[in-house]
């Protein structure tokens, strides 16, 4: 199907990029044949994202080729890459919401005019109104090229996830798409969309196009592709053919092979008591999860992006109200939807997003520091600054949060020590259930390793439940490993014999049906 | 004292040609010090124009005595700024509770109760604006225009339109007699001014206020209920409108359905000026309160020119940009 001897629609070589002094691509290479599907698979971190926005315009690689049908070219913008016909539909799709469907499609783009004033016959000014007509019928036949009949007249936000996808590529193939990016399309369809879906991508491989698919699901990855490209590392390591490969072979290629492993776990007393009970959790992407955590340990949840790790997270700690089941501590019932409720029950959370979920940027770090404390610090609702000065000196201590002073503004602050200041925060309130989401997402590594290390502190008097995308640092710091899929938990592992391999497998469901 | 504020104004303006420079550095954020200068730029103006009028006693008394009552209504303005709103009802509702004080008066209630019940009515008020944006999710504006709306109707309705009139001679002593000097309305004023400032600043409340309005999000997940709090800047701006407009409806010894209404443009007014004080842009009262004394200045200043009161409108508006113009240049951008 792929014609390897003809000039690729899509080639890219010894792409290199850094964030900073961290590489984010290393030497990265992709080809896609005219009329191929090919997937990119790869753990968190493998680099998906970053070869995306690099071929999309949205980031400038550092070093590089990228040709489109063997021209090479160098995207300054997103819209260069879509002038040079590379067409990126994310997995939100990016369609304004209340507007319809015709006026998505002809967002940013000229819309056919109609009328002129007399004497202006000619002219470049003719054309005052919009031609609505025209445009609905334009938008109509973008629409058939794409598949199956979507009402132009509701707003988007309206039609059912698979009509909103065929906007989306619609808008995407009536820019003369040569290249079509497809990130997650799949996250929000139901299996039968799905298959609308795959019928429509089919229809436009015949047509064509280069589609590069990025996917979690290795299921789809079989059904659809016709060549598959791991990632791993920031790397690619192998581009394979499904019919020459099963999952458990891309599983091996997405691990990391026999990481070294820190045996930093301390020494800690092996089982105390039952701090929490998770009774069959249900809510927002979670179904029915139990966990029972017991005061020192530490319970890593392994998951791909979109399993309903920090949503099970936000459920325990109160921050999200759930559908079904209970949350207890000490054996008592925690009303749940109340952060306060949990906060007070000894249920800590540190959240994913640092600057959205935990800074607040313009107030000091003393501030920042005391605000989970506030009732505590204070004696009928006045503020005692000494009490907060005191609770931030030996805080900024323990931690190592390097402030230039007490009243400096968060946001002045580096990634690390912001993440410290947050873990303070929390620590403050002495919590029996400390929860971590993403600990060490954007801190440099010298605060990675502190962070580790008060994490196994923390554990030694309390239970600790760590979300994280590092498959490593999961291991080195769990005692025991939970494996969400889709919502579920299916696995169990013990931290001390598992491996990236055993997790991955766990995460992607191992062999597809 | 005419020589020496000339002579701190002058130092003040020396620095004011580099700061641009100075803010166009990367990661700088500070602003120009915009209000404090165009407050002693007015300062300046209008003593040298009017050296015999404007910096005598009795004038200064009378400047104070204009603006006590806008600067309650905009210290309570900066606690719904703080939490990121804002009250379009304070205005309204300083008239509404000044006629609900009126109309239980002339109906034979003794001074204390009414004076408490339109305080009463005003809180009321505030907290049906607090459920409407922090529990039911509707924008501040919708919600306290549409309060603001019913206010004013209730308003006329209590009157028939027409002032009231023939208030008993208690309550309308504050706004007349003086103690040490100072009128005791002034000293109302600034008592509850000073309670506004130490519960922003000094209470746990006012911590949670500022939370809330820096970062909502971060705030719910520290444990913080952020609709109660939300709601409860909205209690407190009603509140202290409701004060306010019992104290209006004192000094003029009469109570009219619209006798308020200007208080709310010029509070945000005050409340925005008084942010560019601040290096971080963060509310506080007491730069509130250089807002307001701006206001006042420019006020007292164009009138003792006889500048006509349209082009006095015109004007305020035109600096009141300027000013806020000027000091977000040095803002981050985010």
């Amino acid at each position: 199907m792929a014609a390897e001897h003809a000039t690729p629609a899509l080639r890219v070589t010894g792409l290199h990029h850094r964030y900073g002094t961290e590489p984010v691509l290393t030497d990265m290479h992709l080809s896609v044949a005219a009329g191929e599907i090919h997937a990119l698979l790869g753990a968190n971190g493998a680099g998906k994202s970053t070869l995306i926005k690099a071929i999309s315009g949205v980031l400038r690689p550092e070093r590089g080729i990228i040709e489109v049908d063997g021209r090479p070219c160098r995207f300054r913008s997103a819209r260069d890459a879509r002038a040079a016909g590379v067409q990126t539909v994310q997995q939100d799709l990016g369609l304004v919401g209340g507007l319809n469907a015709v006026d998505n499609l002809f967002l940013g783009r000229p819309m056919p005019r109609r009328g002129t004033l007399p004497g202006l016959r000619g002219s470049p000014a003719r054309g005052l109104l919009l031609d609505r007509r025209a445009a609905r019928h334009t938008a109509r036949a973008w629409l058939a090229s794409v598949g199956p009949e979507v009402p132009l007249d509701r707003p988007v936000a309206q039609l059912s996830p698979v009509q909103q996808t065929c906007v989306a590529l619609a808008r995407a193939m009536s820019a003369h798409a040569r290249v079509l990016i497809l990130d997650e399309p799949t996250a929000a369809l139901t299996d039968q969309e799905t298959t609308v879906l795959f019928g429509l991508l089919r229809r436009l491989r015949a047509g064509g196009t280069a589609i590069v698919y990025v996917t979690h699901r290795l299921h789809e990855v079989f059904e659809l592709a016709d060549r598959i490209t791991v990632l791993r590392d920031r790397r690619a390591v192998a581009t394979v053919a499904p019919a020459e490969t099963d999952a458990d072979e891309l599983v091996r290629l997405m691990a990391n092979a026999g990481t070294p492993r820190p045996t930093a776990a301390l020494a800690r007393p092996a089982a105390g008591p039952v701090v929490l009970n998770v009774d069959g959790l249900s809510g927002n992407r979670v179904r029915d999860v139990s966990i029972t955590l017991r005061a020192g340990e530490v319970v890593g949840i392994a998951g791909i992006a979109g399993s309903g790790r920090s949503e099970l997270l936000r459920l325990v700690a109160g921050a999200q109200r759930p559908r079904s089941g209970t949350v207890r501590r000490d054996g008592r019932p925690v009303r749940p939807g109340s952060t306060r409720t949990a906060l007070a029950a000894g249920i800590a959370l540190v959240p994913e997003d640092r600057l959205r979920q935990a800074v607040l940027p313009d107030a000091d770090v003393t501030d920042n520091l005391v605000l989970a404390s506030l009732a505590q610090l204070s004696s009928g609702g006045i503020r005692r600054r000494a009490r907060e000065r005191a609770a931030y000196r030996s805080l900024a201590e323990q931690l190592d949060i390097r402030a230039s002073s007490p009243r400096q503004p968060a946001w002045q602050l580096s990634g690390g020590n912001q993440q410290k200041l947050i873990l303070g925060r929390v620590l403050h309130r002495d919590p029996a259930v400390l929860l971590l989401d993403e600990p060490t997402r954007g801190v440099d590594v010298r605060t990675k390793h502190a962070i580790r290390e008060l994490v196994a502190r923390v554990a030694a008097t309390a239970g600790v439940i760590v979300v994280t995308s590092e498959l490593d640092e999961l291991i080195a710091l769990a005692d025991r490993l939970l494996v969400l899929r889709e919502g579920r938990l299916v696995a169990e592992l013990d931290a001390a014999t598992a491996d990236e391999r055993s997790i991955l497998r766990h995460c992607y469901g191992g062999t597809p049906a | 004292m005419t020589e020496s504020l000339a002579g701190t104004s002058a130092v003040d303006t020396t620095p004011a040609p580099t700061a641009p420079e100075e803010t166009g550095a990367p990661r700088a954020r500070r602003r120009l010090p915009g209000t404090p200068l165009a407050f002693a730029a007015l300062v300046l103006l209008f003593s040298v124009l009017r050296p015999e009028t404007f910096l005598g006693a009795g004038n200064l008394r009378n400047m104070v005595e204009q603006v006590a009552i806008l600067a309650v209504v905009a210290a309570v303005q900066t606690v719904v700024m703080a939490v990121g709103d804002f009250d379009l009802s304070v205005g309204a509702l300083a008239s509404f509770a000044g006629v609900v004080a009126a109309r239980l008066m002339l109906d034979g209630l003794p001074a204390g109760v009414a004076v408490l019940a339109a305080i009463a009515a005003g809180a009321l008020a505030g907290a049906v604006s607090g459920v409407l944006v922090a529990y039911l999710r509707l924008s501040a504006f919708i919600a306290t225009l549409a309060v603001l709306t019913s206010l004013s109707g209730a308003s006329l309705l209590l009157t028939d339109g027409a002032t009231l009139f023939g208030l008993p001679p208690g309550f309308v002593a504050p706004g007349r007699e003086r103690i040490a000097g100072v009128p005791v309305l002034v000293i109302v004023c600034a008592v509850t001014v000073a309670a506004v400032g130490f519960l922003l600043a000094q209470t746990s409340a006012g911590s949670r206020w500022f939370a809330v309005g820096g970062n909502a999000e971060a705030a719910w997940y520290a444990g913080i209920d952020v609709r109660l709090v939300r709601m409860s800047a909205f209690v407190i701006a009603g509140t202290g409108a409701g004060i306010a407009g019992v104290l209006l409806t004192s000094r003029l010894a009469s109570a009219h359905p619209t006798a308020g209404d200007g208080l709310m443009l010029t509070s945000i007014a005050a409340v925005f000026l008084g942010m560019t004080a601040s290096p971080t842009g963060r509310v506080t009262v007491a730069g509130t309160l250089l807002g307001v004394a701006i206001l006042g200045v420019l006020d007292n200043g164009l009138n003792l020119l006889e500048v006509n009161t349209y082009v006095q409108q015109l004007l305020t508006g035109v600096i009141i940009v300027c000013a806020v113009a000027l000091s977000r240049r040095g803002e981050r951008s985010r």
